[in-house]
């Protein structure tokens, strides 16, 4: 039993000492968080966090390839880029219902000001409102 | 060496056992939960890509989990696809904001669209109506200044009719009253000229009666002038024509008389009461109308003549005497003042 777990443990370390870094998914997570930053994710309150989790698992990944767990860091990493992706999702979201709520308010506030006009011709739909 | 081979089969066994037995890990919990929430929802529609993702990162994780339940690598394959499904989910609701903001500014671009035209159409109206009012007021300003110029035309016309008229007017007057001036000169020289001659004929008639009084008898009385001739100087007793110391006193009788031309002429025949009296008339009538022929004849005009015979019966004097009744035998011609030839003749 003893000569089985040392085997495995052996072919373990072995496995992990043979794998390469996993330097793609760094770059990968690295590009995401920039990104991120680029679209001012951190001064989007929901997006800032997602962020922040990045930030924390491309330092968390860099310190498991440093090492030597490569397989762990791989998997850290694409959990540091999916969060960094869902910043930037959320960063680019967030702005873009603010503007088209933005939008919406406006119409109807020209709605409320230009009174509607007999035989016009011109009808106009309601504002559509933004669903979460 | 066989015993370790014979120990692989069990030792898997074991872990298939361990791992149906372990607890399915909470990341892939939550993932599932969300793919079948982002599956349910408008995201399978607006963000079909990224939901695949999350399917396929899904099914890697349970892929994971069905190979080693208590895998660390699995728990994190779930948690990157419940950070997927939450991707698909966002990039869903941004592309429902964009399609929202689309509409928005499509609408908003009408809602300006028609705001600006019925803005236009506004100020068209409005600048029909400002024009309008322009036109109208203009040419109601028009119709008052033709109209004040009309009126002005108008009672220029008539001052200038009037001064006309008062020119006229004062012409005519100025001509009257230059006629009026002639005439009145003309008058003033024809009444100079009547006075004078006036003045002329009373020298005359009384340088004429003057002369009269050398044989006759000349005074003024109610009548008018009155010239007595003494019967003897005129005519024999009892007769009736007349002698020839008469005809020269009636000679100047006569151009007395014409001194004196437009006054009538009474030649009164009187007697003394000597005879009848009916003779006595008849001799008065008779030695009148023979004074009144020879006046005539003479020149004086016979329709300014009037011969009354008196008879006995306006004698001066007393008939007792013979004086007395000389005086009463007498031939009066009375001119009469004021009458004309046509005047009224005092009869008996």
């Amino acid at each position: 039993m003893r000569t089985i777990l040392c085997a495995a443990v052996l072919a373990g370390l072995a496995g992990c000492a043979t794998s390469r870094a996993p330097l793609n998914k760094m770059a990968d997570a690295r590009g995401e968080i920039r990104a991120a930053e680029q679209l001012d994710a951190d001064h989007v309150s929901t997006a800032a966090s997602y962020l922040s989790l990045a930030r924390e698992e491309e330092d968390r990944g860099r310190r498991l390839i440093n090492s030597g767990q490569h397989r762990r860091a791989s998997f850290v990493l694409e959990r540091a880029q999916a969060d960094a992706e869902l910043a930037l999702a959320l960063a680019t979201e967030i702005p873009a219902r603010a503007e088209a709520e933005r939008a919406i308010d406006r119409v109807k506030q020209l709605q409320s000001q230009v009174p509607a006009t007999g035989g016009s011709g011109t009808t106009t739909t309601p504002a559509p409102e933004v669903k979460p | 060496m066989k015993r370790f081979y014979a120990l692989i089969p069990l030792t898997a066994a074991l872990g298939l056992l361990l791992g149906c037995l372990a607890a399915v890990p909470p990341e892939l919990i939550d993932a599932r939960l969300a793919y079948d929430r982002a599956s349910n929802s408008q995201t399978r529609a607006l963000a079909p890509e990224e939901l695949e993702v999350a399917h396929r990162a899904l099914n890697r994780a349970e892929s994971e989990y069905q190979r080693n339940p208590w895998s660390l690598n699995g728990r994190d394959m779930a948690y990157v696809a419940n950070r997927r499904v939450q991707i698909a989910e966002s990039r869903a609701r941004l592309a429902l904001a964009r399609r929202d903001k689309a509409n928005a500014d499509q609408q908003l671009t009408a809602s300006q669209a028609q705001a600006t035209s019925e803005l236009s159409q506004a100020r068209a109206r409005l600048q029909a109506q400002e024009d309008a009012k322009r036109q109208a007021d203009a040419a109601r300003l028009r119709q008052e200044q033709d109209q004040a110029e009309r009126a002005r035309q108008a009672e220029a016309d008539r001052v200038a009719r009037q001064a006309q008229a008062q020119r006229d007017e004062l012409a005519r007057a100025q001509s009257q009253l230059d006629e009026q001036r002639a005439q009145l000169q003309a008058r003033q020289q024809e009444l100079e000229e009547a006075r004078k001659q006036q003045a002329q004929a009373e020298a005359d008639r009384r340088a004429a009666m003057q002369e009269l009084q050398r044989f006759a008898k000349v005074q003024e009385d109610q009548r008018g002038t009155v010239i007595t001739l003494p019967g003897g100087l005129l005519f024999a007793p009892g007769r009736s024509d007349l002698s020839i110391g008469a005809q020269r006193a009636l000679e100047q009788v006569a151009q007395a008389l014409e001194t004196v031309p437009d006054q009538h002429v009474v030649v009164e025949g009187h007697t003394d009461a000597r005879g009848a009296e009916d003779t006595n008339y008849e001799l008065s009538v008779l030695r009148a109308n023979a004074v009144k022929d020879f006046l005539a004849a003479r020149g004086v005009a016979r329709d300014r003549i009037e011969a009354i015979g008196f008879g006995e019966t306006r004698p001066l004097a007393s008939n007792e005497s013979a004086e007395g009744r000389a005086t009463n035998r007498r031939v009066e011609i009375v001119v009469q003042r004021g009458v004309g030839g046509s005047g009224t003749p005092q009869h008996r």
